[in-house]
């Protein structure tokens, strides 16, 4: 009954079995690869790859600083 | 990765920068006022001024052109070309491939700005931009995607920031929607028929519609968050493990969620199923995003209280995750079938659009023009007046819009006990929530008051600078962060092809898996009925009504819905407008639907109503189409036309091809003669346009044959 109803709604069920195992097997294997411990130290550094030329906080926070003519950050 | 002989005197293109940035405000302030207009017109019909230019729809459209490509377009280059310079440490590849690409963009604005006013216009959401633009809008891109990868291609730092993913994805995915659905079949300079039809260009074109949001108004703008957000608080991202998962999830899953625009639709179910599910996992990935964007704030919400650029990133990461809660929320067929064509879908679109995008542009206008002009902000005071502003606005705007999209959809769907509509008059759900459509007004005035304060504290900004900043591309750094090999993910991020060529099949995918049993259209269709294709008078009145934009208002699709059926006629079906090029089915219902108006009311009813719609629909929010009554029909140009529908396989015989132009004038004298025992005058109306266009919609739903 359940591969009846399945068929009236997925008229081509091969695609849709395709499209379902591609879908599984990339995220496992993504997720699996992403949290790998050895990966800790990496994504900690790609993770302050924006900050590398900032050397003060926001630009229009200039209460916080002492840079009154404010210096580009970058 | 080369190193292109790259020394340390060199300098980021800031100039290039800057001029998206102007070109933001500028478009920006037309977009908004479009929008105001378009608004006011929704509550007070006289707007329109009888005006064909900038009637509704004609503005609807420009509206959403200038918002999206024009206002939303600028920010993303600004963007891209401000951070990639930053994350790869390198100039743009290509100073002059930038500048082709500025001044390329502005000039398909500029042709859009004036061909939509002018109804040219193929009448498909946000693709509405006839070939010759299309065209100019594909070799553009194809320069913006050049000098990008080339960049990518000379980058100093070896591994690629999250934020260029979203860049990478952005670039691929617009290129194959772009032209995929931009197939079409010229007929003259400013005319085309797509090469898709009915049920095959609804899919098409929502698969397109859905992912420019996705792909134009979202990936881009997450990529701009992962960048601004981490400088702007001076703290890195929350999670970077986390923005992996959300990016590759939210590049696999947006691409299948087209089909839930045409949910109850003609559509088949296991599209529409298709639609929903992934619609519904959307989701987690979205959530997932947002809140790596709120934790990256972690230890700095003290900034929240002074720092106007973190006001306005908080603002729009929360609309972010108001609208991709929304956006599943809709998608689940039950609500859809309360929402859909009401005006709960606008609120759910501006809160993407105004609150989302427009917060994070303005955030990062008030984050750079200081910056690249070497100066503080001229005003926090004004910028943090802006914020308010433009909050108080949007929740005006979402409050009533949702309001009168749930009180308009429950009054359609009101059916008493005797099984009858207790709200059959379509006006009467419309006077009903005019009032909200007054208070969306106020919330325009109030957003557009914020962006104003905006233009005069940057004007003020930029003045008291000292000139453009010039800044050094830092030393070269060629390490990868230490000795070990890259494995994984990691590997991936430092090669972009690959990545690249990821990215593209993960949205490949779910586009395949969707269109080819689609493609088989044959499949869908039964072969006991036969629609008959439009004659060539009614074909002249339908390319009217497509160049009107009547599909702004009136759909053309009943739904499986027991109150759609008892309100317009039995459900369309998928054979009705298999010859129809392009789909009407439309999004919203601010008039009722017309699949099935013909025969409904006589001809003398839609000249009137044409000419004074109020004159014979008390309280219509109808614009009045006096040009239609001295504009010619163009006779002439129907066997062009007609022959390319026959070349896209409408079943036109030779004759009728070869003798368009003539039966054409016969049917509109016939229909004129008509009218003329009414008012003798109304005889010389014959080669007027309002006759076609009476022709078509005394046509609709009346093509049905059984064999």
């Amino acid at each position: 009954m359940r591969s009846q109803a399945l068929s009236t709604l997925f008229t081509d069920i091969g695609l849709t079995l395709i499209g379902l195992m591609i879908f599984v097997v990339f995220f496992v294997l993504m997720i699996f690869f992403v949290f790998r411990k050895s990966g800790k130290s990496h994504y900690e550094k790609m993770s302050k790859l924006p900050l590398e030329e900032t050397q003060a906080p926001s630009q229009s926070s200039q209460k916080d600083s002492n840079n009154s003519k404010g210096t580009p950050n970058e | 990765m080369s190193s292109k002989g790259q020394t340390q005197s060199e300098f980021y293109d800031n100039k290039i920068v800057t001029y998206f940035l102007f070109a933001v405000v500028l478009w920006g302030g037309i977009a908004f006022l479009a929008g105001l207009l378009a608004a006011l017109q929704m509550a007070f019909w006289q707007f329109n001024f009888n005006l064909e230019w900038i009637t509704f729809g004609r503005l609807r459209p420009l509206h959403t052109n200038a918002a999206i490509f024009a206002f939303a377009g600028n920010v993303i280059f600004a963007g891209v070309y401000h951070s990639t310079q930053r994350l790869c440490k390198t100039r743009m590849y290509s100073d002059t491939l930038s500048w082709i690409h500025f001044w390329g963009w502005q000039l398909i604005i500029v042709a859009a700005a004036i061909t939509l006013p002018l109804g040219f216009s193929q009448s498909k959401e946000y693709a509405e931009l006839e070939w010759p633009i299309d065209i100019a809008i594909t070799v553009v891109w194809v320069v913006f995607a050049i000098n990008f990868f080339a960049t990518l291609m000379v980058r100093r730092e070896k591994h690629l920031y999250v934020a260029l993913w979203f860049y990478i994805a952005t670039i691929i995915t617009v290129a194959l929607l772009h032209v995929f659905n931009s197939i079409e079949i010229p007929v003259s300079l400013l005319q085309s028929y797509p090469v898709y039809a009915g049920i095959q260009d609804a899919m098409v074109q929502w698969w397109y519609g859905h992912n420019a949001v996705a792909f134009f108004l979202t990936t881009p703008f997450l990529g701009l968050m992962y960048y601004y957000v981490p400088k702007a608080a001076n703290r890195p991202v929350y999670s970077y493990r986390l923005s992996i998962i959300h990016f590759w999830a939210l590049v696999f899953i947006y691409i299948w969620a087209g089909p839930h625009h045409l949910l109850y639709t003609a559509l088949p179910d296991w599209a529409q199923i298709l639609g929903v599910v992934f619609s519904v996992m959307l989701w987690a990935p979205s959530w997932g995003g947002m809140i790596n964007g709120l934790l990256t704030l972690r230890g700095a919400w003290h900034l929240l209280r002074t720092d106007p650029v973190i006001k306005f990133f908080v603002g729009a990461i929360t609309f972010y995750g108001m609208a991709t809660f929304e956006g599943p929320l809709l998608s689940i067929k039950a609500v859809n079938a309360l929402a859909h064509y009401t005006d709960g879908i606008i609120a759910h679109v501006h809160s993407g659009a105004l609150g989302w995008n427009g917060l994070l542009a303005f955030g990062m206008l008030y984050f750079l023009i200081p910056k690249l002009f070497n100066t503080k902000l001229y005003s926090l005071g004004l910028a943090t007046t802006h914020f308010w502003l433009a909050l108080v606005g949007i929740l005006l705007y979402y409050i009533s819009m949702w309001t009168a999209g749930i009180t308009q959809g429950l009054m359609w769907m009101a059916i008493d006990e005797n099984g009858r509509l207790v709200y059959p008059d379509f006006v009467e759900t419309v006077t009903q929530i005019l009032p909200l459509y007054y208070v969306r007004i106020v919330g325009g005035l109030f957003y557009i008051a914020g962006f104003a304060l905006m233009v005069y504290n940057l004007y003020k900004t930029v003045k008291a600078g000292s000139g453009l900043v010039e800044e050094a591309v830092p030393g070269v750094r060629l390490e990868s962060g230490g000795h070990e090999k890259d494995k994984g993910h990691r590997w991936l991020e430092g090669l972009a092809l690959p990545f690249s060529v990821l990215t593209f099949l993960a949205i490949l995918v779910g586009s395949v898996i969707q269109f080819v049993p689609t493609l088989a259209l044959h499949r869908y269709v039964q072969p006991e009925k036969f629609i008959e294709p439009w004659t060539a008078l009614e074909q002249a009145g339908r390319d009217i009504y497509v160049k009107e934009g009547c599909y702004t208002c009136h759909s053309q699709m009943i739904r499986t819905l027991d109150f759609d059926v008892l309100r317009y006629g039995p459900a369309s079906t998928v054979e009705e407008s298999m010859w129809d090029r392009p789909f009407q089915w439309g999004s919203k219902r601010t008039g009722p639907d017309l699949a099935r108006v013909g025969g409904k009311y006589p001809d003398l009813w839609h000249l009137r109503h044409m000419l004074d719609p109020r004159e014979v629909v008390q309280n219509s929010l109808m614009p009045a189409y006096p040009w239609l009554f001295h504009k010619k029909t163009d006779f002439y140009g129907l066997r062009r036309r007609l022959s390319v529908m026959r070349m896209l396989g409408v079943p036109y015989t030779e004759e009728q091809v070869a003798e368009a132009d003539r039966l054409a004038q016969e049917q509109a004298r016939r229909i004129a003669q008509g009218l003329a025992e009414h008012d003798p005058s109304y005889a010389e109306l014959w080669d007027k346009q309002i006759v076609a266009l009476i022709a078509y919609l005394q046509a609709l739903g009346q093509k049905e044959k059984l064999q």
